[in-house]
């Protein structure tokens, strides 16, 4: 063993160490995890680490040769390969290389910088006191690391799985076992714009979208914060009761909600356009067959259904609101308005901000409400959307009908980056979020 | 660095590709069979060696697990094969057997409406079965075309679906023999302002292709045999004279343009409607509620000839991974058989596929659906008919009073676009 004749055998001479070299530790850690430690003379770790490299290679080297071989080819012979397992097997097998590589680079930076203490002079405590100190130290990891771990395979996995669907052309022609799946490059991304089928409807069903979930959030958000102050008021009585019945709507599941609605807005038999507005002599009004309707229908719907949960958000923060703020600012004169601009707003949207995002972001793709209502109808003529479709519904009937599973998976790609857009400025502007980075 | 290594590895890893020589051979094997698995049928069940058990996935609806797990259990009991029922839904069927079977987890028989046939050959997920003349004579001539596909037969059919004319005898003595007279007797019955109708139906290409067939139109054109899916019929001058003659009778019939079934099905169930179009699964709801005032009747003639309706077919289906395909089919060819058509007859309350087991019926509101089966046409089973389905649109138009042939040029087209970006 060449690392004993480049240190004197025998107990570590105290003092500095000229002769240990960390590049020859951090050279041999690359060679072969573990070797490095072992010519520190850590010799536990190095051989825990080289038994996990060993293992590793034993156990999943076959695995992650079929797998990445996988994903480059995606098969090559039809019926025999399954073009779908393959890239499986493939984003498993990078998953793992590339927690490997995370573990094989904490190896070698390790071997280097203990190398670099043993030259300075450090002085190996005993053994117990590393075992004790290597367990303190790595307390923090061991807790969290299997909770990564399996972040990584039920979110991550799955969002590499649809994110590379987007690159090939798996549809019903290119579907397994009898065809193979093809890696096609930006070709779906291309077809959208270039296609009409895709560039005739992307525009008009893209700021229907934004208008759906601006518009729908933003008065859900404003009707649970009225009725949340409201309700809130000192002299209002019987809270109890009237906190249930506003929590109600959401206690029902949405989607009888959504089919009671769209029978209540039947054109010719619903209960709105003949009971309600019949005796106060208003014409019928064409809920389900006039787009224009039919999106105030749906915003008053969601508006309805997403209140109730704000409502109780709200009323959770305004209860923490501490009263001394207000009678200082009853002392000080304070207006009505100036009291709910200055102490109550920003105390709920301080807290809430998070959830409220997640309100938008969720709106934006709220399919059940926009496929249970009307379908995303009425038709429109000369588009392949209906009036009321959204980019999330508008995929759904355009791509699972006919098993466009790339294009779905383009356009999903497309959403998500829409929404972690969103999402992220807003966090980033988000007080909460910056309140706490300046607490840590 | 480590993007490196990383590349360097896979680089080095995706050289070896896997060795695959025996599967390869194994599979040839099975390929050939596949020009037809008319080869391995042949070979008989003498030399298919027996299997310890057949797997068959029913559709999970309560009342077909019980009628199959029962008809498993009269196999078992004639054969000594023991038969493992396993329930997955209809509709996901095809898409977990496309996991499945290749993973060798798939059944020997799978259950499916002959309208998916096209996504499950394409898929390669069955193989055609080679029946005899005796074999084939057994199910009725719209079941077994049904089943086809591009001239080759892959199911064994066990039911017919379809919709008719329900009525209410207390309102309609007797259905009128053309749907145009049906327009006649609104006068009398149809009263918008107290929700009484004479006739209602949802104006839906579904129930709408009547009109369409009647006056020369057509869906996908047939060549050599097939469909050819780049010919669409949905515009020519027989579609549009249909689909004007259909915004005529919804007018004068006083069919409200917006009907749905839920609405439809209310009405009909409180006496306001004389007679409705629906499908056999409505039959329970409203015996149930009308009971001995409901009568069922084909649907009236359109256009002076016999309204064709869509007619669907369910099958069980040899999947192309069984490794028992002539037991599979002994199996597939006993739950069709006469006996076991009457029992899941009984059990689902669906028309059999068999002119014998539909002549045993004895539940007269069946009568007007096996005549209508009659003059049905098959749902065309190719994948591109999910395109088609945007013709509900254009109904909805031109019911609303916009002109037929720009609406069906338009519509057409946008088919047409649809199919080609579904691609092949």
């Amino acid at each position: 063993m060449r690392e004993q004749n480049a240190v004197p055998l025998g107990h570590p001479t105290p003092g500095i160490h000229q002769k240990h070299r960390p590049w020859l530790a951090m050279v041999l850690s690359i060679l072969f995890a573990g070797l490095g430690q072992l010519y520190n003379r850590s010799y536990i770790k190095g051989i825990i680490l080289i038994l996990i490299e060993l293992a590793f290679i034993i156990t999943f080297s076959d695995f992650i040769g079929l797998g990445l071989w996988g994903i480059v080819t995606l098969g090559t012979i039809p019926k025999v390969d399954h073009s779908i397992f393959l890239l499986v097997y493939g984003l498993l097998s990078l998953l793992m290389l590339g927690i490997a590589a995370v573990i094989y680079v904490l190896n070698v930076r390790d071997a280097k910088r203990q190398a670099e203490q043993i030259a300075r002079g450090w002085q190996r405590p005993k053994q117990r006191e590393t075992i004790k100190q290597a367990y303190m130290n790595s307390i923090p990891y061991i807790l969290s690391v299997p909770g990564f771990i399996l972040l990584i395979f039920v979110v991550v996995f799955p969002l590499l799985f649809a994110i590379s669907l987007a690159f090939t052309n798996y549809d019903l022609y290119h579907s397994p076992p009898r065809n193979l799946v093809d890696w096609v490059g930006f070709d779906n991304f291309i077809n959208l714009v270039t296609v009409p089928i895709w560039n005739q409807s992307f525009l008009k069903v893209l700021s229907w979208t934004l208008v759906w979930t601006i518009v729908s959030t933003t008065m859900q958000i404003g009707l649970g914060l009225f009725l949340a102050v409201l309700v809130n008021d000192k002299r209002i009585r019987f809270k109890r009761l009237i906190r249930t019945i506003l929590i109600l709507p959401w206690a029902i599941p949405n989607f009888v909600t959504i089919m009671i609605f769209s029978a209540l807005f039947n054109d010719q038999f619903g209960a709105i356009n003949r009971t309600i507005l019949a005796r106060f002599n208003i014409a019928p009004v064409p809920w389900l067959t006039d787009p224009l309707f039919t999106k105030i229908a749906l915003i008053s719907i969601q508006v309805w259904l997403g209140f109730p949960f704000l409502f109780a958000l709200f009323t959770g923060v305004l209860q923490s609101i501490s009263h001394d703020t207000y009678e200082a600012a009853d002392v000080d004169g304070g207006t009505r308005w100036q009291k709910f601009r200055y102490i109550t707003l920003p105390h709920v949207l301080f807290a809430t901000a998070p959830l409220l995002i997640i309100q938008y972001t969720s709106n934006f793709n709220n399919f059940n409400i926009i496929y249970l209502f009307n379908g995303g109808g009425p038709a429109v003529r000369g588009q392949t959307a209906g009036g009321t479709d959204i980019l999330i519904s508008w995929v759904y009937k355009l791509t699972f009908t006919t098993n466009n599973y790339n294009m779905a998976a383009a356009i999903s790609l497309i959403i998500g980056i829409i929404v972690i857009a969103f999402a992220f400025f807003q966090f980033r502007r988000t007080k909460s979020f910056k309140e706490e980075r300046d607490h840590s | 660095m480590v993007f490196s290594l990383i590349c360097m590895i896979m680089l080095a890893f995706s050289a070896c590709a896997p060795d695959r020589t025996g599967q390869l051979n194994g599979n040839e094997d099975n390929n050939g069979g596949g020009n037809g698995g008319i080869a391995v049928q042949e070979q008989g069940s003498g030399e298919d060696e027996k299997p310890d058990k057949l797997i068959i996935w029913s559709n999970d609806d309560a009342k077909h697990v019980t009628a199959v797990e029962q008809l498993a259990g009269e196999f078992t009991a004639k054969t000594g094969l023991p038969v493992e029922v396993v329930p997955v839904s209809g509709s996901e069927q095809v898409q977990k057997l496309a996991l499945a079977a290749p993973a060798g987890n798939g059944p020997d028989l799978f259950y499916q409406p002959q309208d998916r046939l096209g996504d499950i050959v394409v898929q390669g997920l069955a193989d055609p079965v080679e029946l005899s003349e005796q074999e084939r004579a057994q199910y009725s001539e719209a079941a077994l075309n049904a089943v086809q596909y591009e001239g080759q037969i892959y199911g064994f059919p066990i039911s017919i679906e379809t919709y008719a004319v329900y009525y209410n005898k207390a309102l309609i003595d007797q259905v009128p023999a053309a749907l145009e007279d049906v327009a006649e007797l609104s006068a009398a019955l149809t009263d918008p302002t107290k929700d009484q109708y004479s006739f209602l139906m949802v104006p839906d290409f579904y129930y709408v292709i009547p009109f369409i067939t009647n006056y020369g139109g057509y869906i996908f054109g047939e060549k050599d045999g097939k469909y050819d899916p780049a010919d669409l019929g949905l515009n020519n001058e027989g579609s549009v004279q249909g689909m004007t003659a259909f915004a005529d009778f919804i007018k004068r019939t006083g069919i409200p343009v917006t009907m749905t079934s839920d609405v439809m099905d209310t009405l009909f169930l409180e006496g306001k409607a004389g007679m409705v179009i629906n499908g056999l699964w409505a039959m329970k709801t409203y015996s149930d509620k009308l009971g001995d005032q409901l009568g069922t009747a084909s649907i009236p003639t359109v256009n002076g000839k016999s309204a064709p309706s869509f007619v669907g077919v369910k099958s069980w289906f040899i999947s192309a991974y069984s490794e028992h395909p002539s037991w599979a089919k002994q199996l597939a060819l006993f739950l069709t058989n006469s006996d076991s058509s009457e029992v899941y007859y009984e059990n689902t309350g669906e028309i059999p596929a068999r002119p014998d087991a539909q002549q045993n019926i004895g539940d007269p509101l069946y009568s007007g659906f096996v005549q209508q089966i009659e003059s049905g046409i098959a749902m065309p089973n190719i994948p591109e008919m999910s395109a088609v389905w945007n013709m509900d649109s254009a109904v909805d138009f031109i019911v609303q009073g916009e002109d037929p042939p720009s609406v069906l040029d338009e519509v057409t087209e946008q088919i047409a676009a649809q199919i080609k970006a579904t691609g092949q």
